[in-house]
């Protein structure tokens, strides 16, 4: 169930930068999609390592690893937004 | 559309698939290796060396176990333990003297600990003819064919392994029969003794794992942890026992053992069930170190399963955390070496040679520290430690040093209070009885 719900999730925030993009005619090049989709699935993938090592009763392990992983995640999505969507939308 | 095809894929688990031979027999349970990537060798190539000069039939007697009972030196040593605790047993010490309220050594642990071991050691199950008339009214109609069921050996083997599965077995794998791992007093006749001896016919072995309780392990050195160990010996001697039946009944000479009439580890490998750990412990790929081995000697012309590498050897070298962390100092920091610096030691192997007495002497039966210590051992019921395996498998030093950090950084490999362990899903914590690990 958290699966789908984590899938659903990213696949809404794909959609809504998308669109986003769209309306506001940025010029996004492939490779820059390229890596907001490999974003996304990472940020996906650290979602169900926390959920597997919740499943598993190893909190520490969730807490530790979960922490690690979530902080390069955020680390991308704040150089994403700002040298991606956000240079893009300077660039109007 | 997109919406949902992104969201299916990354909500649905791929399903296991099984092969199937063209009657729709079961041909092989894929999840033998709990989807870790192994390598098959040849029926030549083994995840050993050896030299054939220096390796012999290691006697039973020399085996630490039989030492404390005839070796003078051995005795001496046990009795100095005994000294260093007053004079007291662990079991006086802890029942008697802290009245059973010790943490992990309470009266509800020593009761788990003591009924584990019920059926270890009891007749029938390791003799080797049957006693059951049923058994012995099948056998009259001759060695089974497997082609009376329109099987090969090929899968007159599988099926054999499907049985002792079914019987309670973790894992199952045939290995051809090798007489070096044989104790010498079951090969060579001793003098004054009348025990029996292998018999020349035999031609293949059983060796059957059984996943010990993860949480009991985690407990070590505490009392559950020999629970754990109990349990499987228990199990060992019930399952050993209805497979040599098994093949009895089909007309064939069984010969089951536990840890008696010969070495399990070698065996264990040569079946394909694991490789040799720096603990000096069988690794397997589903259940890393937490397994009992038993076998069943036979001459049911059965077809051997290929012996397996997944980067254990490479792991050991970089990981450690046994040795380091062994409270006796029985477990090896060195290199391999041909040699071990104990009489009970099997020389001529290219090894981590362990020393068996102080860890013999050390807390008894309850220490399982280099199991519950071992990166291999997590439950194979969790996505994430099938992905690290399978990363192990590239046999990458820096890989395994990172991935030997954030074991330990993870909280993996403290000991687990017998309080917490009591609280949790027994059903739960042996993954092998868990059809999706």
């Amino acid at each position: 169930m958290f699966s789908i719900i984590i899938g659903i999730c990213l696949a809404i925030g794909f959609v809504g930068l998308y669109n986003r993009a769209k309306s506001k005619n940025l010029k996004i090049s492939w490779w820059q999609w390229a890596v907001t989709i490999i974003w996304l699935l990472y940020t996906g993938f650290v979602l169900k390592l926390i959920e597997g090592f919740i499943i598993e009763g190893a909190l520490r392990a969730a807490l530790v690893m979960g922490g690690i992983f979530g902080f390069l995640s955020i680390v991308a999505a704040v150089l994403l937004f700002r040298f991606v969507f956000f240079k893009s939308l300077s660039h109007e | 559309m997109g919406i949902g095809s992104i969201a299916l894929g990354a909500g649905l688990g791929i399903p296991k698939v099984l092969a199937e031979t063209d009657n729709g027999f079961l041909v092989e349970n894929k999840e033998q290796y709990g989807m870790t990537p192994v390598e098959l060798l040849s029926g030549k190539e083994f995840p050993y060396q050896i030299k054939p000069d220096i390796l012999k039939n290691m006697p039973n007697r020399m085996t630490v176990f039989s030492r404390d009972g005839w070796d003078p030196v051995r005795r001496e040593e046990r009795k100095k333990v005994r000294e260093a605790q007053g004079g007291r047993s662990m079991f006086q010490i802890n029942m008697i003297d802290k009245k059973g309220k010790s943490p992990n050594q309470t009266r509800l642990d020593y009761a788990l600990m003591q009924a584990s071991w019920a059926t270890a050691h009891m007749d029938p199950f390791y003799n080797w003819e049957t006693q059951s008339y049923s058994i012995k009214q099948l056998a009259e109609f001759g060695k089974w064919d497997p082609s009376d069921n329109d099987l090969s050996w090929e899968e007159a083997s599988v099926a054999l392994k499907h049985a002792s599965l079914f019987y309670g077995a973790s894992l199952a794998g045939i290995a051809k029969y090798n007489p070096l791992w044989v104790y010498d007093e079951y090969i060579h006749a001793q003098e004054g003794s009348n025990r029996k001896l292998i018999p020349e016919n035999i031609s293949n072995v059983i060796a059957l794992a059984f996943e010990e309780d993860y949480d009991g392990i985690c407990n070590s050195p505490g009392r559950l942890a020999s629970a754990a160990t109990g349990d499987g010996y228990s199990r060992m001697a019930v399952t050993a026992h209805k497979v040599a039946e098994f093949i009895r009944a089909l007309g064939y000479q069984a010969i089951p053992a536990g840890n008696g009439t010969a070495l399990s580890i070698p065996i264990a490998i040569d079946a394909g069930l694991g490789e040799l750990g720096r603990n000096g412990l069988l690794v397997t790929p589903k259940y890393g170190p937490r397994v009992r081995i038993a076998k069943v000697f036979t001459d049911m012309p059965l077809v051997p399963d290929p012996p397996i590498r997944f980067g254990v050897k490479e792991f050991c070298d970089s990981c450690m955390i046994c040795a380091k962390d062994c409270p006796s100092g029985s477990i090896s920091v060195d290199e391999q070496t041909w040699e071990g610096k104990s009489v009970s030691n099997s020389n001529g192997a290219k090894k981590w040679y362990i020393q068996p007495e102080p860890c013999n002497d050390y807390n008894g039966f309850s220490c399982s520290n280099c199991k519950r210590n071992c990166p291999f051992n997590k439950p194979n019921n969790s996505w994430i430690h099938k992905l690290i395996r399978d990363n192990i498998n590239l046999k990458s030093k820096a890989l395994d040093k990172i991935m030997v950090k954030m074991d330990a950084a993870s909280g993996y490999g403290v000991e687990v209070q017998a309080s917490e362990f009591w609280e949790k899903d027994g059903k739960a914590s042996i993954t092998s009885r868990d059809p999706q690990a």
